[in-house]
């Protein structure tokens, strides 16, 4: 007789039990897997902002780097001149505070540039090869990604000679 | 009595309940190779993508560099002529090691020059013997012409070649060669020597 009017009762206190319990082990599972998908989830959609500013950064430095080698002065400073071009493309995605131009040597010949003996001391710069290195000072939610990306290009160009 | 009672009012459910724990785990490491995969290829496109923008800059400046060479080369002038040589080709091909820090880089250069009509011109190459270099008889037939069929103005063309397969896991496991290399080329109007300079 008591088993008959408790019976039911300790089936349902077993089953909202188990229930309990079959929630806890999805939010555990949920909670370990959870960062591991955002974490990828995000990782792409930075690795996609990446390659947009990487392929921005190229082209916005070719055509800076045309423009200043066809806009060649005695004595000027090109670096300034690189930065300027590269601020003002319209074209550009990039924020253009944080450009910089880490380098820029210049080789008087094919053949010093092979040996890699760069002359920076001459005044009169035209006719001369120069080669640019900038970097864009981008930072990534993924810090990881930033091996991936270096955000900094080279460029290689022959200053005309002036007319 | 009431034990065998509850047994047989819940058959399976326990069971069944049990049986289910872990199973998200079990599905997400079965989708973990794959994802795994996916992210390997999107690094390696993205590496791709990189070297091939690279390669093709550097493609242009080497082709600036050797199209203005009477500026740079004149002692090699025999009788007012300036042939391209292999040294010119040589040098650049340091050029390019240098600026991709990478050794297995081949160069070839083309010089269509006022003597040329058709077939394949004057070229010099430094590198690697794997590359299937791209004919440049059939870029000729696209070049402007003279009325005495010469290519005018006279024209280089600079092709450039990278060897990825230490570098890319796509080219590892592909046996196809389309995948092994990467080229860029670039062509340019021959530069004269200004008399006043």
């Amino acid at each position: 007789m008591v088993n008959v009017s408790t019976g039911p009762w300790q089936h349902s206190q077993l089953k909202r039990a188990k229930q309990y319990k079959q929630r806890g082990s999805m939010l555990v599972e949920v909670a370990v897997l959870l960062p591991l998908f955002l974490f990828i989830v995000f990782s792409a959609l930075e690795l996609a902002r990446g390659l947009i500013l990487y392929a921005s950064l190229n082209h916005v430095m070719s055509e800076a780097a045309r423009q200043v080698k066809l806009s060649a002065a005695s004595g000027a400073n090109y670096q300034a001149k690189l930065l300027q071009a590269m601020r003002t493309n319209p074209a550009s995605l990039l924020d253009s505070s944080k450009l910089v131009v880490e380098q820029a040597k210049f080789y008087s010949s094919p053949e010093t540039l092979a040996n890699q003996e760069p002359n920076n001391s001459v005044v009169d710069k035209n006719g001369l090869l120069a080669k640019y290195s900038i970097s864009y000072q981008v930072t990534l939610l993924s810090p990881w990604l930033e091996g991936l990306f270096p955000f900094s290009a080279d460029i290689l160009v022959k200053h005309e000679p002036e007319r | 009595m009431s034990q065998a009672n509850l047994n047989f009012n819940a058959p399976s459910a326990h069971r069944r309940l049990t049986q289910q724990q872990g199973v998200v785990m079990v599905e997400f490491l079965a989708v973990l190779p794959f994802l795994l995969m996916i992210v390997l290829l999107t690094f390696d496109l993205t590496s791709y993508l990189q070297k091939q923008s690279k390669l093709e800059r550097l493609s242009y400046s080497l082709a600036t560099i050797i199209s203005h060479r009477e500026q740079y080369y004149q002692k090699d002038a025999v009788s007012d002529e300036l042939p391209l040589t292999q040294k010119q080709v040589t040098e650049l091909t340091r050029i390019a090691r240098n600026e991709l820090s990478q050794q297995d880089i081949a160069v070839k250069v083309y010089e269509f020059n006022n003597q040329y009509t058709a077939g394949e011109p004057i070229s010099f190459s430094n590198g690697s013997g794997d590359c299937a270099w791209r004919s440049a008889g059939a870029v000729a037939e696209n070049l402007p012409k003279a009325s005495n069929g010469t290519v005018e103005p006279g024209l280089f063309m600079v092709q450039l070649c990278q060897d990825i397969k230490g570098t890319s896991l796509f080219a590892k496991f592909s046996d196809s060669s389309d995948f092994s290399h990467l080229y860029a080329r670039s062509v340019m109007v021959k530069r004269e020597k200004r008399h006043d300079d």
